[in-house]
């Protein structure tokens, strides 16, 4: 036993034995960089980074290093250096395990007039909810190769369960005829604008089975789906001077458009779809000419007198961004014991998406797949964000944040202008209750005013880090210069 | 967006020109016009004030893919295109690069340059620029402010990209849309000078001044021309807001411009690198023409290159170092430097040569390759606004990068010198020979020591700059990621050699194969990964150039190893160094 441990300790302070880690760590870093620039940034983490094999790697590095200082005990004047240096690195190392294992770094979005105190931190959680009973569990991301082999999870405490995981998708939207309650169809239509002043000849669905889905705004005009017997929406109130071209479909399933200028001017008119239905370019769809006094004409493409809504997050490339910020990591849940097929025993949520389903027991639970919050002790306000331009150009020069800190119902909105105001810009930080703010990024007019993305950071391991850097530093240099002095006889001239 | 817009407009009235497929010869530069005062025309273009001189080359290097054209000034070339835009668009002028672009536009494939008419008449391309307008940039916005989207693109497409740009500026610059001739009336060195097309609509003093200048530069008239190009000079400047702060500033660019200090100083760096391997060993006390010649030589492109250095920084207002030309320069420079330092101690001649070699190629590089390594001055992307730390920070990495290149050209020779031993007959040359091996680790050693110690620093110190203005010390970004495995590589050598494992051959071996590691950090990061937080620092191009230097260096390793296994058997040199 004794020259088995022996024989460890012997391996553990061998210079050959650092030089092969010290390799090992090196090429597995290297074929982390070409995952991350294959796949992505999550896929490099997962397969090297977090995982525990490097872990393992890391921490025989640090044990390594300790051993070898202390096999050199009785430490002497001539050691110092290389105790510096060594010691340096071990303490980065536990820093930057403190960092790991207790630090938080997250991101914090808050809208330019509004107030904000919940974090969203890396990872991903379901959140369940069951009259007032709230638990929420950790739901971790993996890649498009480990996603292949997801075992569906069971929830049966909520009666749900995940039955497939896809890491990166994208919202499809589809509408197919349906036979459901037939007494309140739900009519769907899918529209193209040709002639926008913005370009291009835009899609859009409209699809009376929903109140987010049966009216749309671009611009000016407002497209709006609706049956007869929907008068709520008939009524609908305007924002401001709109066009309007309302879709109404009569009870024997006929279309008609009922169109409104800004100037309140109306038309309307009949919509015969032709049998069989136009499938392919606006050439076989039937035109709308509202009479706008813009040269806007709107082509029916489909009519559907009763219409579900499949949504279904399909998987895309992992590189590919869109323009509505990349792809999504999605569930689909099942309702357990519930194998009808309909659309309200599966379901796909995509990262931020919430669901209310009715359990095979017939209780109602609602699920929301999460990026993880962290709440702070108090809130940011965003007073103003700021973008300054290379003159001359559309290149920013610099952004800054203007925040004041608002402690969480404490404060009326008049209170709220006279607090504090403390400036965030690139470089520079602010410093409150621990946590750190960086100005990370902005979002432009994202959904309303321009929103900041602040880093919010808190690091227990800093204090380490910095001590370690700085002794590694200093100690390498002293290495350097002693060696410098031992080999200066030795050279000899060519 | 506004270009975009701005290339539609144009695009739309291309189609109407009336003109022939044919090419012309480009019209004659005007015999007599100094264009002494145009250059100095102050104008606002990419964020900052620039004299025109710069404006004109970086058009230039827009158009053709090269700083300047043929015996024309370049500022006398971009008058010529204003006042003669029909003839220039039959002119040769525009590059398209990529022979599979060629191929898609349905043009020459041997030929690289077109004109403009006949790419506006492209129906293929007309399409291709109809499409890669408004939207193609996407709206991601980074912490650098910048668009990473454009990382990872096709080359075909990116040099569809390119073409559609150039034809863009070329169109906007005959329209008069690109070159702003009016400063602000308010004074705010902020606000957006006006181009000189606007004088059409609102005739002002200066842009009166730049037509009356086009106009006699049409009419021939060359002292009128001068005249007037004096008096627009002076009314541009007094219209300059906050001009005091810039003059010098121009006339240190339009000079940094014409003394090209950089293409100067690589020429007699590498003649200096090939007269020091010849110049008689120092022992010799007699004066050799030789050493003199290579000693003034060096002396003179150090003292370029120092200057073209300095008034790169005095221009930019910062140390050069954002991107790939930029850390060239320096790290060449440092390559310099380092080897008179280790030159101080030892007096070894073949770390100057080494050294001068590896800086003059290393400039050569950088400026061969204009449209791959942009050598224009750029403000800065908000990320790097904060001096001190950048400074700090990129200048040890990029410091650590010219100590491993030094030690990667020093440990080449090494190896070329076991070559020569492999093949030696006579016991005795062969001892000779392991003398100058040993020696030559002694200096690869040095080299390796400074380079670790370095990259050791400028790691670290980046950690502090990332959490300082990100709020993290270490985030796995690729770019961190890399100089740690540079790092590590390089400690693996050398506990290795403390460990008895890499020996005097090895050593040498190792070295040279490591560098692969700093081309990974310090090119393959930003060109081949295109990944990571890093990201304006992003560019493409050179791969199969890297990829052949890379390739190279193993197949000279290996060929070496394999030679001097040879060798094994015989007496090994002492291995005490």
């Amino acid at each position: 036993m004794i020259s088995f441990l022996e024989k460890v300790w012997k391996t553990l302070i061998s210079v050959k034995f650092a030089v092969v880690v010290i390799v090992c760590l090196a090429i597995s870093l290297a074929v982390a960089t070409v995952l991350e620039s294959k796949y992505d940034t999550k896929t490099a983490q997962f397969v090297v980074y977090r995982s525990w094999w490097f872990y393992a790697l890391l921490s025989s590095f640090g044990l390594l290093i300790l051993a070898v200082a202390i096999s050199r005990i009785p430490w002497k004047k001539k050691h110092i250096p290389f105790l510096m240096a060594h010691f340096g690195i071990l303490m980065i190392l536990i820093g930057s395990a403190i960092t790991a294992f207790k630090g938080v770094d997250g991101n914090l979005r808050i809208a330019e007039g509004e107030v904000n105190s919940s974090v969203e931190l890396d990872d991903h959680v379901l959140v369940f909810k069951r009259g007032d009973n709230v638990t929420s569990t950790e739901f971790p991301w993996m890649p498009a190769f480990e996603a292949e082999k997801f075992k569906t999870r069971q929830y049966p405490e909520f009666g749900v369960e995940v039955t497939k995981f896809v890491p990166d998708s994208e919202l499809k939207i589809d509408f197919r005829p349906t036979s459901d309650s037939a007494d309140k169809p739900t009519p769907a239509i899918q529209l193209r604008i040709m002639g926008a002043p913005m370009g291009g000849s835009p899609e859009l669905w409209l699809w009376a089975g929903d109140a987010s889905w049966s009216t749309q705004k671009m611009g000016p005009a407002r497209f709006l789906i609706r049956r007869e017997d929907q008068k709520d929406l008939a009524a609908l109130p305007s924002e401001g001077p709109e066009a309007r071209l309302d879709f109404i479909v009569g009870k024997k399933g006929d279309l008609r458009f009922e169109a409104t200028s800004v100037r309140g001017e109306k038309r309307t008119g009949k919509i015969v779809m032709p049998t069989p239905p136009p499938t392919g370019g606006p050439a076989e769809a039937v035109l709308v000419d509202p009479e706008w006094r813009m040269p806007i004409k709107i082509a029916v493409r489909k009519f559907i007198p009763n219409a579900s809504n499949n949504m279904a997050y399909v998987p895309v490339k992992a590189a590919a961004k869109g323009m509505n910020g990349g792809p999504v990591p999605a569930i689909q849940l099942h309702v357990m014991g519930d194998n009808s097929g309909s659309a309200h025993s599966s379901m796909w949520l995509g990262l931020g998406d919430r669901a209310d389903l009715t359990t095979a027991t017939g209780e109602n639970v609602s699920v929301g797949y999460f990026p993880r919050r962290l709440v702070l002790p108090y809130a940011l306000r965003l007073k103003k964000f700021e973008m300054k331009h290379n003159p001359g150009t559309m290149d920013p020069s610099a952004y800054s944040s203007h925040v004041q800190v608002v402690d969480q119902f404490q404060k009326t909105a008049q209170d709220l202008d006279t607090l504090p105001e403390h400036e965030i810009s690139m470089n520079e930080p602010l410093k409150h209750g621990g946590y750190t703010f960086y100005q990370a990024s902005y979002i432009p007019d994202f959904p309303r005013a321009v929103t900041t993305v602040l880093s919010v950071n808190y690091d227990p391991g800093r204090a380490l880090k910095y001590l370690g850097s700085l002794l590694l530093v200093l100690g390498s240099i002293l290495l350097y210069l002693s060696k410098l002095s031992q080999s200066k006889k030795k050279v000899a001239t060519v | 967006m506004k270009s975009s817009k701005l290339m539609f407009a144009v695009l739309a009235t291309l189609i109407q020109i009336p003109s022939l497929a044919y090419a012309d010869d480009p019209p004659a530069p005007l015999k007599g016009v100094s264009m002494r005062d145009v250059r100095m025309i102050p104008v606002q273009s990419g964020g900052r004030i620039k004299p025109f001189d710069e404006f004109a080359r970086e058009l230039i290097l827009t158009f053709t893919g090269n700083r300047s054209y043929g015996n024309y000034d370049p500022s006398e070339l971009m008058i010529s295109m204003m006042v003669k835009p029909q003839d220039w668009s039959n002119v040769e002028l525009i590059r398209v690069g990529n022979e599979d672009t060629r191929r898609q536009l349905l043009l020459d494939p041997n030929r690289k340059f077109f004109t403009p008419n006949e790419l506006s008449k492209n129906h293929a391309f007309l399409q291709y620029a109809d499409t890669m307008g408004p939207g193609s940039e996407g709206n991601q916005v980074t912490a650098g402010g910048v668009s990473a989207v454009t990382a990872a693109m096709d080359p075909r497409a990116e040099e569809m990209k390119r073409v559609v740009d150039r034809m863009t500026r070329f169109q906007a610059l005959i329209g008069g849309q690109l070159w702003m001739t009016t400063p602000p009336k308010d004074g705010n060195p902020e606000s957006p000078w006006a181009p000189l097309a606007r004088g059409m609509e609102e005739p002002s003093q200066t842009s009166n001044a730049v037509y009356s200048m086009l106009k006699n530069y049409l009419d021939k008239d060359a002292d009128a021309f001068n005249k007037s190009a004096a008096q627009t000079r002076a009314l541009i400047e007094g219209a300059t807001p906050q001009f005091d702060q810039h003059k010098s500033e121009l006339v240190a660019e339009a000079y940094y411009n014409r003394l090209r200090p950089f293409f100067q100083a690589l020429w007699f760096y590498l003649i200096a690198g090939i007269l020091w391997m010849f110049a008689a060993p120092p022992e010799q006390k007699k004066v050799s023409f030789v050493r003199l010649m290579a000693k003034s030589l060096t002396f003179v492109a150090l003292a370029l290159h120092i200057v073209g250095f300095s008034l790169r920084c005095y221009v930019a207002g910062r140390p050069p170092v954002t991107n790939m030309y930029e850390s060239i320069i320096w790290v060449s420079l440092g390559v310099m430097v380092f080897a008179l330092i280790i030159y101080m101690r030892t007096h070894q001649r073949i770390l100057i040569s080494t050294a001068a070699l590896l800086s003059g190629l290393a400039l050569f590089a950088a400026d061969s390759a204009p449209l791959l390594m942009d050598p224009t001055i750029r403000p800065l992307v908000p990320v790097l606004r904060s001096n001190y730390w950048l400074t700090i920070h990129v200048l040890t990495i990029t410091a650590s990068y010219a100590a491993f290149m030094l030690a990667m050209g020093i440990s080449n020779i090494t190896l070329f010198q076991f070559l020569k031993q492999a093949r030696a007959s006579a016991g005795e040359a062969r001892t000779a020979i392991s003398q100058k091996i040993a020696t030559l680790n002694q200096l690869n050693y040095r080299a390796i020591m400074f380079g670790t110690v370095l990259i050791a620093a400028g790691t670290i110190l980046g950690g502090i700059w990332a959490d300082y203005s990100w709020g993290r010390f270490w985030g796995w970004d690729p770019k961190e990621v890399w100089a740690l495995i540079t790092l590590l590589v390089y400690i693996a050598i050398l506990h290795g050699r403390y460990a008895g494992w890499v020996g005097t051959f090895a050593f040498p071996l190792w070295t040279v194969i490591c560098f692969s590691s700093v081309i990974m950090a310090w090119y393959g990061v930003n060109f081949v990964l295109g990944v990571g937080l890093h990201s304006y620092g992003f560019s493409s191009g050179g791969q199969s150039t890297m990829t052949a230097f890379v390739v190279l260096q193993l197949i000279y390793c290996l060929y070496v190893a394999y030679q001097v296994k040879g060798l094994k058997g015989k007496p090994q040199p002492p291995a005490t160094v």
